[in-house]
Parts: structure tokens; sequence; C-alpha cells
């Protein structure tokens, strides 16, 4: 009954998933991605974060930081609920779907961040918000053109050859994606990373590596 | 680790490697399973292998550390 | 199956040894011999291992199997003529790697080392409108209609050019002692490998030959077209040994330098994309 259009792509479909009409597939290429997201969440939940060491300027000495409980466990419960999200992400059939998830990303990703109580983390958590939250204009602008010009947000009908979708809604999506997913903030942001809990911090990246690389597939297939 | 618990794993992990290619050689398993099959074993085998010969056997001479 | 990993390993650990050997005789010293990161590796893996106290212990050891289960991967990719956007998602599945190997031990210098990882985002940019690039080409995503395009119209080095530069930037971009080897400058130690030592700096090695294999051989499979495994070496060598010439005479760059670089590359292309779409309709 479901034929992938775009098999060239990511490969043929293994396994669908219905879910009413809404249809997540496993291709060879979004499979990997959801395993990789799964081996990443698996590791967020079983791993203790590190003891960060910092060096005092000026001199020889350098200090442990303490890990706070209380503030692990919400950095735990953040990255877990971003893992959830890319795994969704990474196999809907759905456009709107898809955008739903990213937008959740998004929020979890300000959540593993804002978590940390340093001045200089939490003035960059704060800045990403702002971008986030802007960046779900184009992102659901771009599902909304897709609709509106197309008729339907399935990816089964998107990706064959008789329904052309309009450039602006592809860019509205990967600008979308861009802005929230951080991958863009990496740059002019690091002050991120500073923030404890390698194994959540590093579910951040994971989460907007891979929404990049499935809008990537989306983009090129409709 | 203990050395004999690595040498286990790392001899198991490289013997399904082994096996998964030979049998999908011989036509019994699908390429691509034993493909995945071969990357999940091939990290383990290399990690558990190098674990296994530099774990102490417990015999070393003690260092010595000064009178 | 395995023993091509074996086989993989050791020429991509013979490769690194030939870098580091060229990059010398450029630079008028006579450099290690060329089996020197074969022994390299065997040495970090009879040194006596443990896991740093302040280590995220799963992570700190989780992230040299995936090192080594990706390139693993991907080198399987290639062989079996599969996407070629499954290939770059595992490039970009690279820096998780290189992110978590240097936040996961909780040294600052590996903590550096990772930060200036996610600063050199940029250098998938470029690798991505490769992709683009090819894809205007053939219309398709897969390898294997890659190198069968390429037997009917003549390879993509010579169509493509500006798409073989830019995977060129993106392997140099890998290598090691090059100008975008940002994260493993020696004024952070060794970057995020700081706190790997051992058994898991063995291991990551590994992965890194692999990874070098799988970039030269990628570059020759997409822009010259599938050869004979011999001749398929030979050119894989003689990129390598340009590669090594760059790395030889360049200095390593500042880390936002790299950045702007490689946007600007990726720029370039962006532009010849346009045009290209432009002439080819």
């Amino acid at each position: 009954m479901f034929n992938l259009p775009t098999t060239n792509i990511g490969g043929q479909e293994l396994f669908v998933l219905e879910f009413g009409d809404i249809v997540a597939y496993f291709s060879p290429y979004t499979t990997a991605l959801f395993v990789f997201a799964l081996i990443f969440t698996a590791l967020a939940i079983v791993s203790r974060p590190e003891k960060q060491m910092d060096i005092a300027f000026g001199g020889d000495a350098y200090y442990a930081k303490v890990v706070d409980p209380e503030l692990m466990r919400f950095q735990r419960f953040m990255a877990i609920a971003c893992g959830l999200a890319t795994l969704g992400a990474m196999v809907t059939g759905d456009v709107f779907n898809f955008t739903l998830f990213a937008s959740l990303v998004g929020i979890t990703n300000i959540g593993i961040v804002a978590a940390y109580r340093n001045r200089h983390v939490l003035n960059a958590a704060f800045q990403y918000g702002i971008v986030a939250m802007l960046a779900t204009v184009p992102l659901f602008g771009g599902a909304a053109i897709v609709v509106a010009s197309t008729g339907t947000l399935s990816m089964w009908e998107l990706f064959t050859g008789a329904v052309a979708v309009p450039l602006i809604a592809k860019a509205f999506l990967v600008l979308g994606v861009m802005g929230e997913g951080m991958a863009p903030f990496y740059v002019a942001k690091a002050e991120i990373t500073r923030a404890q809990g390698a194994p959540f911090i590093l579910m951040v990246h994971v989460s907007s590596l891979l929404l990049f690389l499935r809008v990537a597939e989306i983009v090129i297939s409709m | 680790m203990k050395k004999q618990t690595a040498l286990i794993a790392g001899l198991a992990a490289g013997g399904i490697g082994v096996a998964a290619g030979i049998l999908a050689a011989a036509g019994y398993l699908p390429v691509w399973a034993a493909e995945i099959l071969a990357v999940v074993t091939f990290p383990a085998f290399v990690i558990f292998i190098a674990l296994w010969w530099n774990a102490k056997s417990g015999e070393e001479d003690i260092p010595f550390i000064g009178y | 199956m395995i023993e091509y990993l074996l086989f993989a390993t050791f020429i991509g650990l013979l490769f690194h040894g030939i870098h580091r050997k060229v990059i010398a005789r450029v630079q008028g010293r006579p450099g290690p011999p060329i089996w020197q990161e074969i022994l390299h590796t065997l040495k970090f893996s009879f040194k006596e291992t443990w896991i740093p106290k302040t280590a995220s212990q799963t992570l700190f050891v989780a992230v040299v199997f995936v090192a080594i289960g990706i390139w693993s991967g991907a080198l399987f990719i290639l062989l079996s003529g599969g996407s070629l956007l499954l290939l770059f998602a595992v490039y970009l599945l690279h820096k998780i790697v290189e992110h978590g190997m240097g936040l996961s031990s909780g040294s600052p210098y590996g903590k550096f080392g990772a930060i200036r990882s996610v600063i050199s985002a940029a250098s998938e940019l470029p690798l991505l409108a490769t992709v683009a690039v090819i894809y205007l080409f053939t219309g398709s995503l897969s390898i294997a209609d890659i190198a069968a395009y390429q037997q009917v119209h003549g390879p993509l080095l010579i169509l493509a050019f500006p798409a073989a530069a830019a995977m060129y930037l993106v392997i140099l971009s890998k290598m090691h002692y090059g100008p975008f080897s940002i994260i493993e400058a020696k004024e952070i130690v060794s970057g995020n490998m700081t706190e790997h030592f051992g058994v898991w700096r063995a291991g990551l090695e590994v992965g890194f030959a692999l990874k070098t294999y799988v970039l030269l051989y990628a570059f020759v499979l997409l822009f010259i077209g599938p050869l004979p495994l011999g001749l398929a070496l030979l050119l894989m060598l003689l990129v390598l040994i340009s590669l090594s010439f760059v790395c030889a005479v360049t200095p390593m760059l500042s880390p936002y330098d790299t950045v702007t670089i490689q946007s600007l590359v990726t720029g370039a292309l962006v532009i010849y994309i346009i045009v290209l779409g432009v002439v080819m309709g």
C-alpha cells in the first residue's frame, strides 16, 4: 500500500507505522538517525554528569565544581524529553508533526541549558530562547505554506513528483529548524557548553544535528 | 576489568563478527544484517582485545617505590 | 566484513604515518617512519588504562565505541553504494563524538577542545553544498547511482570541479596537523583527546584511521568513479600527499578564521549552485 516515492535519497522504506493519517516511516536513512538518537537518549538516562575542573586564571590553582543532584535530575528529565522529541522528528511522515517535534526540541534544549545557574550560561540561554521563539514563525509558517499551496501535509504525497512545493516553504522550514536546533548558535554562543552535565549538554547537540539532517532529507525530497 | 572477562568479551565479539561475514558469504544471512553485526561487534572487539592484553595478571613485581 | 575493517584500519593508520612523514620532509625534518602510527596505536593499547575520577564514566567510554562504530558503518555505506546523505550524517555524527569526548572528561582542556569543535561546525556546510551539487548533476543521492552516472558522463571531478574542491576542504579540515585542526591544538594540550589515554586512545586512533580511509575513499569514489581497489588506493595516496603538502606549509588558523574560510567556501559554492540552477534549468 505504501511506497516511498523517493528511494534514491534515503533508500526504500523498511517499515511503516500508521497513526491514523500520519504514517511514520523507517527508511535506511531515518532508521540510522533514529538509532543514533536512541543511543544518546539511553546514554543520557544511564550516565552521571562529569565533575568539571576549572582553572583559576593567573596561577596554577584549579577547583572542582560540585554536582547538584536537584539540577542533575531536572537536566536529565529535559534531556530525555529532548531525546523523545528527536526520536519522533526522525521518523514522522507528516510535515506539521515534524515542525511540532522541532519546536519541542527547541523548548527542551532551553530547559537543559537554563537549568545551570551561571550568569554566562543563563545569558546565552536567554538569547537562545529568543532565537528559538522567533524561529517558530518561519517553522510553522513553512508548514502553513506547504498545506496552503498543496493541500496536504503528508510526506507520502509531497514527495511524489506530481506535487510542487514552493521554494519559500522549503527555505522557511530550513530556517526554522536552524533556529530551533542550536546549530548556528554554537558559533556565536559557545558559553552554552560551559554548563555542567556532559551527557545532557551533548543531547542539545545531538538533537539539533539530527533535526538538521532530517530537514535536509525532507527538503531535498519535496 | 578482569583479564579473563575482557578476553571472553573480545573473542565473542570477534567471533560473532567473523561468523556473520562467513554466513553472509555463504548466503545464510542477508548482507545488510552481517554489516550491522560487524559494525556493532567491531568496536567491542577492538576495545576488549586491547583491554585484555593490558590487564594485569596479578603476578607482576611490586614496583620499587623508594626506601 | 570484519577483515575489511581491519584492512581499512591498517591502511588508515599507514596513511596517518605517511602524512606525518611527508609533512616532516616538506619542513626539512627526517620525520618518523611511516608505520609509526600503527606502533603508536599498539603502544597506547598496552598502556595502563582507567577512567578519570572526574569523568562522566559511561559517556567517556561510550564515545570510543561510537567513534569506531559510526566510521565502520560509513565504510559499509560506501562499499554497498548506500545513500550519500547517510555518509553526510556520519560526518555530522563525528562532530558529536568529538564534542562528547571533550565534555565527558571534566578536564578544562578537553572542554576547550569540545567548545572549539562546536565552533567549527561550519566545516559541515561545504559538505552539504557538495551533496547538493552532486544531486543537481546526477539526480540521485545513492552512491551506486552516482558511480553509474560517472561511467556514462565522465568523472565529476571535471564536471563539478568546485564541488570537488569543497569536498577537499572538508577532508582537509579533518586531517591532523592541518590548518583547521584547532580542536587538537597544542596550546590546549591535546584538545578533546587530552583525557583519553591507554586503550581509549587506541580505540580512538582506530576510529580516526577508519575515518581517514572512508573520507579519502569517498572522494575517489564520488569524483573519479568506481575503480579497482589497487588503483583506488593509489589515488587516495596521491590525494593524501597533496593534503600533507597543504598541512605542512600552512599555519594553524585561529578558531574564528576557520569558520570564516569555511563559510566563504560554502558561500562560493552556493553561488555556483545558483548559477548551475539557472544554466541547467
